[in-house]
């Protein structure tokens, strides 16, 4: 399971971005980082914390915001509220 | 599962002329961030061929140089597996056996795979092998996807190489090749493919050239996804440890792919064959090009068992396990 949070931190850490400049709302349309080549790195960092159960949803190839990853997660069950 | 009585005896290689490092591409796209790309692609110089050159012609260089350890009167088959055809037809295979001089009784045909391309060819050269239609196989290797790929494309561009690879497979008195375990998922081909030029877009091009399109991740999704089972199903299959395999030699994709599977698989450092950093991905060529340098460097020696896995384009995919023995 991955809450909101943990999902952002990931992101933000394979951006290589501070902490905070990532929220909610971000996506590869409004943040220069998030390019396909960085967009593998955040799936290598998912797939290493939910210890492999990340590479078995393709969805999340084209998962290219901080809500489509959470929505993934939602719809196979691993997200979490806490 | 089936071992073949055949073994690899001899590979060489050619890459395209033109030698192409991470500033030219910088020079290219002025925006690009080229140390984050190299550090995540593995590449630091790629090796494009001129324009007046195709993947035929990088095919003989290789095959000419095979020709310095056996007659080629003595090359019975012809595999030549290539993306990067001369010409929708007739087969460039049967274009190479000319160019080559090789007699007319020679088998020659093409095999339209990418990166899976060479563990294919291997398991059909030494099927041929094992059933007596062939003794000595030359499986040639070669495309020049540079030709596919736009200058500014950020995701293909600082990854592929031209090149190819003529690799002999001959009898063995032991069972040095096998057993394989191969897949498809053409749900995928999308995901890496030359939409234009041929029949689906009634032959028109953008531009006036095919294009290759890659879609990075979910090739990658693909690939974490789907090579660690099929790597651990082989291995299940040939009653094989993990631990007894002596190199594990894949497809040099790139850098962040192979780091996963790596990971994924939970393989030392010094049992993973890394070199494509001054080679680049040279599609089906990737593995004889690396298994070449893995015995030039002594990373493998006799006796060593290796497990080799393409995975790519299609979606397509293979793994098998060979014992290595000495070249010619």
């Amino acid at each position: 399971m991955i809450n909101d949070a943990k999902v952002i931190e990931i992101i933000s850490d394979a951006l290589k971005l501070e902490k905070g400049s990532v929220s909610m709302n971000s996506s590869s349309q409004n943040t220069e980082e998030w390019d396909s080549l960085a967009h593998l790195s955040i799936l290598v960092a998912l797939d290493r914390y939910l210890e492999g159960r990340a590479s078995k949803l393709t969805n999340l190839a084209t998962a290219t915001s901080v809500k489509a990853i959470l929505e993934v997660f939602a719809k196979h069950g691993l997200r979490s509220d806490d | 599962m089936i071992k073949f009585s055949a073994k690899i005896q001899a590979i060489e290689y050619c890459l395209g002329e033109i030698k192409e490092d991470n500033l030219l591409l910088k020079r290219d796209n002025p925006d690009w961030r080229m140390d984050d790309i190299e550090s995540k692609t593995g590449v630091s110089q790629r090796w494009i061929c001129k324009d007046s050159t195709t993947a035929v012609d990088l095919a003989c260089k290789a095959c000419e140089e095979i020709f310095n350890k056996i007659s080629k009167d003595k090359i019975d088959t012809l595999i030549l597996v290539t993306q990067s055809a001369d010409y929708f037809l007739p087969t460039s295979a049967c274009i190479l056996q000319d160019r080559l001089s090789l007699s007319k009784s020679t088998k020659c045909f093409d095999i339209n795979l990418g990166c899976s391309g060479f563990v294919y060819g291997l398991s059909i050269a030494s099927s041929f092998i094992e059933s007596g239609l062939g003794s000595n196989v030359l499986l040639v290797c070669a495309d020049t996807y540079s030709k596919y790929i736009d200058k500014h494309d950020r995701t293909n561009r600082p990854i592929f190489s031209d090149a190819a690879s003529a690799t002999l497979v001959v009898k063995s008195n032991q069972q040095d090749i096998g057993p394989f375990l191969m897949g498809t998922d053409g749900s995928g081909y999308n995901h890496l493919i030359v939409e234009n030029g041929a029949s689906k877009s009634k032959y028109s091009c953008v531009d006036g050239r095919p294009k290759l399109h890659m879609n990075g991740s979910s090739v990658f999704m693909f690939t974490i996804s789907e090579i660690p089972h099929n790597i651990n199903q082989l291995l299940k299959e040939a009653n094989t440890k993990k631990e007894d395999v002596g190199m594990y030699i894949f497809h040099q994709a790139s850098k962040i792919v192979l780091d996963s599977l790596k990971e994924n698989l939970n393989i030392e450092n010094n049992k993973f064959f890394y070199n494509s950093k001054y080679i680049g991905n040279t599609v089906s060529s990737s593995i004889p090009i690396a298994l070449k340098e893995a015995s030039n460097t002594s990373a493998i020696s006799e006796g060593d068992l290796i497990l080799i896995s393409g995975f790519g384009v299609g979606l397509s995919w293979g793994s098998c396990l060979l014992n290595w023995r000495e070249f010619l």
